[in-house]
């Protein structure tokens, strides 16, 4: 707090500060509001948070057994966690090299990633749809996972983690005998924790609630991400009973609610990219 | 152990040259210091020893191998650095370890969990303990190793970082400005103890810095370097007294040596071998004193004398008859035979 600041300003910057609150969370507590509901209280006209006679039981146990909603949870943990590992396969070794190994071209490929971090996620959409089909794995996991493999942002973001460790401590490593790899994992990695967490929130975060992607090479319901399964719940099942579809909802957005306050503090000090304190 | 050698070592970075042509004998056990000011190129030299960097030309010896072409980790070769540059998520222990580690148990071994159930492993582990132990029981760091360095105050940190380097008992040690992040006084300590150690462990020793008073207390022979070239290599007693350039003089000795401009070339005289005379007695320069310096067991007399750019400074004991104060008109004159006659091209002329 300001010593100097007037008692109004304070007022006011909270006033502010409340209704963007307010905006944000409004659409998440009606969420769980009428997660909780009956039909007949969704859509009267009295407005109130908590119903008269409580539905919530029912709706949750509609959400489960009406459709496979464990599956679809399964399926968005195989695939975020199959695009994050395999993200950090190729972005690590990619992100050290660009970060700390001196070669012919480096600049140039650090460009093409940079550019790469501009192309919008839709933009190569179709030509990876075709070349899925020419290989014959769509509507696979396959299909889900591979297309994020390369991820431009991770490798930018491991890159700025990277150029904080002081070259001393590899040089130090060399003469105590490691090499390049085991560098990157005896060394790097462990210090790298913070800006990889920070990316696996992001990563985790971007790809459970895709729903474009998996929307256009899933046909079969059985491999569908969260998102993609609250359509089919809706569309198929369901038909306007929101209290189920909205107990659904509520099931798939709390493992990310989960996951960031987990990883809140540490997510923080990721990306800010503290840096190295010996 | 062993003897270095580096002959006719250049090494560019994009078009400035930073070492141009340098060639020096290490003998086996010795304590040789690379004395230059910053950004003259012992450094990159050191690292150019160290495998860290390659020279563009020349040949580096180490024992009887010629080790240009091999990686850092096959120069057998440990390096202290000025960060010291210990691992910050590993313990102490940790740090001391890992050269053996790296060294004893192969890559299976060194696995996590996995590592644990192969032949072999447990064995390599005890000894590997056993003489991290001793190391540290050695540098008087035993009580720490399950510290992480951030628990670590400076001089420990140092200590952990000569650990790490002496475990695996290298050929060479190579150690950049390692005390120039410690205060003045655990300096002078640690200075101590390194050469104590350096005797002890009959341990070849490069050591980089730009502190003289380092370079002097604790070297075998100094190799003074500027700009990209080794002017003298030489004890250090040898490198005061009987310097081969003038740029040697005037780098090496605090306060600086005194230079008078002559007829084709220069005269130079170190404070303690000016006289402070009566202006007018034969011989002298006379001068009027800018500034006494009282340091306790001697007094550092500046003089301004017109010609010559920077004031002659003569080093007075305390104990002297004469007490000469501030705006007063003195002479100065050189004790004779203390004088070092240069060239105008700063190489030293003996008579």
């Amino acid at each position: 707090m300001r010593p100097g600041g007037s008692i109004l300003g304070h007022v006011l910057r909270h006033a502010v500060l409340l209704a963007g609150l307010v905006i944000m969370l409004m659409p998440f507590v009606w969420m769980i509001s009428t997660s909780l509901k009956p039909p007949n209280e969704i859509f009267s006209t009295k407005l109130s948070l908590l119903p008269t006679n409580w539905a919530a039981v029912e709706n949750y146990t509609k959400a489960f057994t009406k459709v496979p909603l464990l599956r679809y949870l399964l399926n968005g943990v195989i695939v975020t966690g199959g695009i994050f590992f395999l993200q950090l396969v190729v972005a690590l070794p990619a992100a050290y090299a660009l970060a700390k190994l001196r070669f012919k071209g480096r600049d140039i490929l650090f460009t093409m990633v940079l550019v790469g971090l501009m192309i919008p996620a839709q933009a190569p959409a179709i030509p990876r749809y075709v070349m899925l089909y020419e290989i014959g794995l769509l509507d696979s996991y396959a299909a889900l996972i591979l297309p994020f493999v390369f991820s431009a942002f991770g490798i930018f973001l491991m890159r700025q983690f990277f150029k904080t460790v002081p070259d001393d401590l590899m040089h130090a490593a060399r003469l105590d005998g490691l090499g390049e790899f085991e560098i990157l994992w005896r060394i790097m990695l462990p210090l790298a924790m913070p800006a990889m967490l920070a990316f696996g929130v992001i990563s985790i975060v971007t790809h459970w609630n895709d729903f474009f992607w998996p929307l256009i090479v899933i046909q079969t319901g059985d491999l569908a991400t969260p998102p993609l399964g609250t359509l089919f719940f809706r569309n198929e099942e369901a038909g306007s009973d929101f209290g189920p579809l909205m107990a659904g909802t509520v099931v798939i957005t709390a493992p990310l609610v989960l996951l960031f306050l987990a990883a809140q503090r540490r997510f923080i000090e990721g990306v800010t990219l503290s840096g190295m304190k010996g | 152990m062993a003897a270095i050698s580096f002959e006719n070592v250049r090494k560019s970075f994009g078009a400035v040259e930073v070492l141009k042509d340098v060639s020096l004998n290490i003998a086996d056990g010795e304590f040789l210091t690379l004395l230059g000011p910053s950004g003259c190129g012992k450094s990159t030299l050191l690292r150019i020893v160290a495998g860290l960097e390659r020279n563009d030309s020349g040949s580096i010896t180490i024992g009887s191998r010629r080790v240009d072409a091999l990686p850092a980790r096959d120069r057998d070769i440990a390096m202290v650095f000025q960060s010291y540059a210990l691992y910050p998520h590993m313990t102490v222990a940790e740090n001391i370890g890992l050269p053996l580690t790296m060294r004893r148990m192969n890559a299976w071994q060194r696995l996590p969990g996995l590592g644990a159930l192969l032949p072999g492993t447990r064995a390599a582990r005890k000894s590997v303990d056993q003489d991290v132990a001793e190391a540290a029981a050695a540098l008087d760091i035993g009580a720490l190793l399950q510290r992480k360095p951030s628990q670590l105050s400076g001089g420990q940190k140092q200590r952990v970082a000569l650990g790490r380097a002496m475990v695996r008992h290298p050929a060479a040690f190579l150690l950049d400005e390692p005390l120039s992040n410690l205060d003045a006084k655990l300096r002078v300590q640690m200075r101590a103890e390194l050469t104590e150690l350096q005797r002890r462990l009959g341990a070849t020793m490069i050591y980089v810095t730009h502190d003289q008073s380092e370079a002097m207390t604790m070297s075998d022979r100094v190799a003074v370097m500027l700009a990209g070239k080794l002017q003298q290599v030489a004890p250090p007693r040898q490198l005061y007294d009987d310097p081969e350039t003038l740029a040697v003089a005037e780098f090496v000795g605090s306060p600086k040596i005194n230079v008078l401009p002559v007829e084709g070339g220069f005269h130079a005289v170190r404070p303690e071998a000016m006289e402070v005379v009566a202006a007018d007695a034969p011989g002298a320069i006379a001068g009027r004193i800018r500034l006494v310096e009282h340091l306790g067991s001697e007094s550092l007399v500046h003089v301004e004398v017109p010609d010559v750019p920077l004031p002659l400074i003569a080093r007075l004991e305390a104990m002297s008859a004469r007490d000469p104060k501030r705006g007063e008109t003195v002479g100065l004159r050189p004790l004779p035979g203390r004088v070092l006659k240069f060239d105008a091209a700063g190489r030293r002329v003996r008579d």
